[in-house]
This record gives C-alpha cells, structure tokens and sequence, in this order.
C-alpha cells in the first residue's frame, strides 16, 4: 500500500469526526449568538477560518513525531513517506480551502432563511469565494509545513537547534497569516495586493517544505522523537 | 549478498562502528555478537538505513541499499525497543504492518500473537517490557521479509517465551529461508541456530566465521587438574574451572589427533568449546 493511502486510512478516524465537530460547534455558536442579535459576522469564518488552521499545525506535527518512524520501519523510505505527505496535505488542504466558502455559504442561506442574518454579515459572493479558497489553501499548507518543520528540529537535532528550527518553521505560518488571514468578516487585515501576498506567502511555504525535505531526506529513524 | 564496504558510524565525536567490511552471503542465520557499546546496533542501523553510514557503503544484492526502496521495503529491522507510538493498540501495529509489508502473513502474525499470549486490544504503552519484545518478534517474524534483523529481541521475555520465539524462528526460517542477523547477549541460548558469527568490539569486526568453524577452533580439557595443566601449559585458555582435584580448561587451540589420543591415555576428556566462550576470550583479549 502507498504511504498516501495509508495516511488516509490512519487519518479518516480523525478527519471526519473533526470536520463533524467543528461544522456542530459553528451550528452551536451561531444559533447561541442568534437568540439575542442578529450575526453581523460569520461564525465560521472565526471557526473555520481562523481556529482551523492550529489543527492542520498540529496534523504536520504528528505526521513527523508519529508517523515517520513508523512508515520507515515498515519499508517505507523516507522520500517515499515525503511524497506521501505531500500528497496526502494537499488533498487536505484543497479540501479545507474548499470547505471554507462552502461553509460560508451554507451557513449564511440559513441565517437569511431564519432572518437572523446582521447588516454586517459578509454576504458571499462567487469572486469572494474564490477569494476565500485562494486565501485558505496557502494557510492551509503554510500551517501543515510549519508544524512538520518544528517537528523535524527537534526529532533531528538537539533541543537548542530545534528551537532555532521552530523560529525558521513558524515563518510560512506567520507570512500566510500576516498577508492572507481571515478575520470574522472574510476580510485580509494585510499590507500587499493579494496577488502580491500569496506569492509571498507560497514563496516562503516553498523554501521551507524544501529545508524539510532536505532535513528529513536522511534523517536517522530514532527510538523516540526529540 | 549483503555487502558493507568500509562502513563507519559516528556520532558526533564518538565512533560507534569504524571501517567494517563484511560479505553476507543470503540466506542464512546469523548471530551478531558484541559487548555492551561495542556499536551492533549502530551496524545494523546502517544495513536496515535507518541511518547512513558515516562513510562506506551497504549494499544488498548489488544495490545500494540506503533510501533504495526496492531493499527497504525487503528489510525488516525490529530492535530491542519497539517502534511504535504508545497510543497504538496491537491490533492496529499488525494491520499497519499488513498494508506495508509486502510478504506480511496475517495469519502467521496471529499464531503468534496466540501463542506470546497478547492481548491485541491492549496498548503499545500498556504492554510489559517483555510483551512489547514478543510483539516484536511477531512484527519480525510474520513480516517474512528477506532480510530480518533483531536486535535484541528477547528483552524481557520469560524463558517460555523465549523458548516460543527460537522455535517458531527456526521453524518459519525452514519453512520461508531467508536471511536473519540476530544480535543477542544470551549466546549459549541461540548459538545453536547461527550458521555463522559475527563478532565487533569497539566497533570494529573481529571475526567472521562459520558457527562449527568456531566451536571447532577450540576444545575443552577435563580431568584431573595436575593432568591438564601439564597438557594445556603454552596455549592459550579461554577458561577454566576446578572442582575438587578435577579441572576443565578450555583452549583456543585445536590439538592434533595424535595429542588427543595422548591425552586420553593420560586420563583426560576433550570436549568441544562453546561459542560463548569463544566470544568471551576473543572480547577480553582485545582489551
């Protein structure tokens, strides 16, 4: 079996019940805030958007602390388990950037439907859409190739270079965040064009997933992270 | 064939293996033996890539072996502590080992697992020290792979259990032929499976030899200790114990026949050496 089918497997149990649980707590949230104002804001822009990208962190984490060790010592090699990742990342984050708009979409014609839709909710649009999308895919796989990168320094090196490690890994999630973050409106609290931000942001997510590679590409498989 | 050419292992300033040389011809059971830091688990690491060599190559059937999925995935390494993350249950340690091995026998794994007496809904975490080695030997074991390498399998395993694994190994050793390296402290116990001999010290390889080739390098004299002295005296012992006016010596030095029929005459027994003491002699005399 390919590493990726194999990350899909592992990973279904954690996935779905998570996507399940965030799409139940907006549904919570909002029809708590509903009983007493109408949203001039969307609940799952905050969820989604915002809180979202801290599990896709912790995901490239565990894929390192976890699962590097156990697919190398089960034949797996270590670009192999990096392909894997890779694929397997993108087809999560093209999923999530996806999920965005959709939710937002969903969660604004049922507020329009109970009438519980503010003024100052961001009503989507089709551009804002693939506004949205284009926003969250590069967080997505910023997040993902910061949390594997923090991960690596300290499952490589010492805990003095880890941390040094973490600093430069955290670059790509702060970069996406600084040019391409949501607030609860949908909007981008950023200094550059969008053009000009993703590409900034895909630039610096593309120079660290390369440092990873290469500090991953022949790392010695240890007993125990860190 | 199994070939490391000057292979080398450092960590940082400390060199674990240094310059080994060694041809593995397939196939076979063999025992690594080495003392306590004497860098066998370093060597293995570097056959299994679970690191590269600080310099020098390992090749497997003319293939370098390092990052070479077609070796990797043939190359099972199980070492003493078991790679597994503790919040996995066994059940889904076998499962995930079904997906990536590709000769994984399912069933064989659930013999085993039977017959260690493991619970497969338990926990990595929650298994003693010598459950975690016995699902170690079944993750080795069942994953039929062409080359199998355990380090130290046996930690904590009760004598049954022990007893199980070298059977069950020399059983689906007959049944599948392969190649196993087994690196183990308790020779006495397995010397009998090895078909040859590794031994490293200081991370150096001492010796390479057929296991009979071994043994018959040596002999032991017991009789009455005037007697031995007199016919050991000049060659070089292994070791020696006494009991009341009786005494065994064991020589690394292999007497003639005329000298045996000697020595008989004189009352003496000639017994073959073990490889334990071998491997004793020859790490104590490299210090």
């Amino acid at each position: 079996m390919s590493v990726t089918r194999a990350l899909f497997r592992l990973y279904r149990p954690i996935v779905l019940p998570f996507a399940v649980i965030l799409a139940v707590a907006d549904l919570i949230a909002t029809v708590a805030v509903a009983q007493f104002n109408d949203l001039g804001f969307s609940m799952w822009m905050v969820l989604g958007g915002q809180a979202a990208k801290y599990w896709i962190l912790t995901i490239g984490i565990m894929l390192v602390v976890m699962h590097l060790r156990q697919f190398v010592v089960n034949g797996a090699t270590r670009h192999e388990f990096l392909a894997g990742t890779a694929v397997f990342g993108m087809v999560l984050a093209v999923a999530w950037a996806i999920a965005i708009p959709l939710g937002h979409g969903i969660e604004s014609a049922l507020l329009d439907a109970f009438g519980r839709r503010g003024p100052g909710y961001p009503v989507p649009t089709a551009g804002g859409a693939l506004r949205e999308f284009g926003q969250q895919l590069p967080i997505s796989l910023a997040y993902l190739v910061s949390g594997a990168t923090i991960a690596t320094g300290f499952y490589r090196w010492r805990p003095p270079i880890g941390l040094v490690v973490m600093v430069g890994g955290a670059v790509p999630a702060v970069v996406a965040d600084w040019q391409l973050g949501f607030d609860e409106w949908g909007g981008i609290p950023n200094n550059l064009p969008f053009a000009a931000g993703l590409a900034l942001s895909l630039a610096t997510t593309g120079l660290v997933a390369w440092g990873l590679h290469r500090a991953v590409s022949d790392v010695p498989i240890r007993r125990t992270a860190g | 064939m199994i070939e490391l050419r000057d292979v080398s292992v450092r960590y940082g300033s400390t060199v674990a293996v240094e310059g080994v040389d060694l041809d593995l011809p397939t196939g076979k059971i063999y025992g690594l033996l080495g003392r306590n830091g004497s860098g066998k688990t370093s060597l293995l690491s570097a056959l299994a890539s679970f690191r590269r060599p600080s310099s020098g190559t390992v090749r497997v059937d003319g293939q370098d072996a390092f990052e070479n999925p077609a070796v990797m995935r043939q190359t099972c390494f199980i070492r003493d502590t078991l790679d597994t993350n503790d919040s996995d249950r066994v059940r889904r340690l076998m499962t995930f080992a079904g997906w990536m091995r590709p000769h994984w026998d399912a069933d064989y794994a659930a013999k085993l697992l039977d017959l260690f007496a493991i619970d497969t809904r338990k926990r990595a975490a929650s298994l003693s020290r010598g459950q975690k080695s016995a699902v170690g030997v079944v993750l080795g074991l069942a994953a039929r792979a062409p080359l199998t390498i355990l380090d130290e399998t046996y930690l904590g395993m009760d004598a049954v259990a022990r007893a199980v694994f070298y059977r069950e190994l020399l059983a689906d050793y007959l049944a599948h032929p392969r190649t196993i390296i087994l690196s183990t402290h308790l020779i006495e116990e397995v010397a009998d499976l090895f078909e040859r001999v590794i031994v490293i010290d200081r991370g150096r390889l001492l010796l390479h030899e057929e296991t009979d080739e071994l043994r018959g390098r040596g002999v032991t004299v017991t009789g009455p200790a005037a007697t031995v002295d007199t016919f050991v005296a000049g060659h070089p012992v292994l070791g020696e114990q006494s009991l009341g006016g009786m005494r065994a010596v064991t020589l690394d030095w292999r007497p003639e026949p005329a000298e045996v029929a000697r020595g008989e005459a004189a009352g003496l027994t000639f017994g073959p050496v073990g490889v334990q003491d071998m491997f004793i002699h020859l790490t104590e005399a490299n210090r």
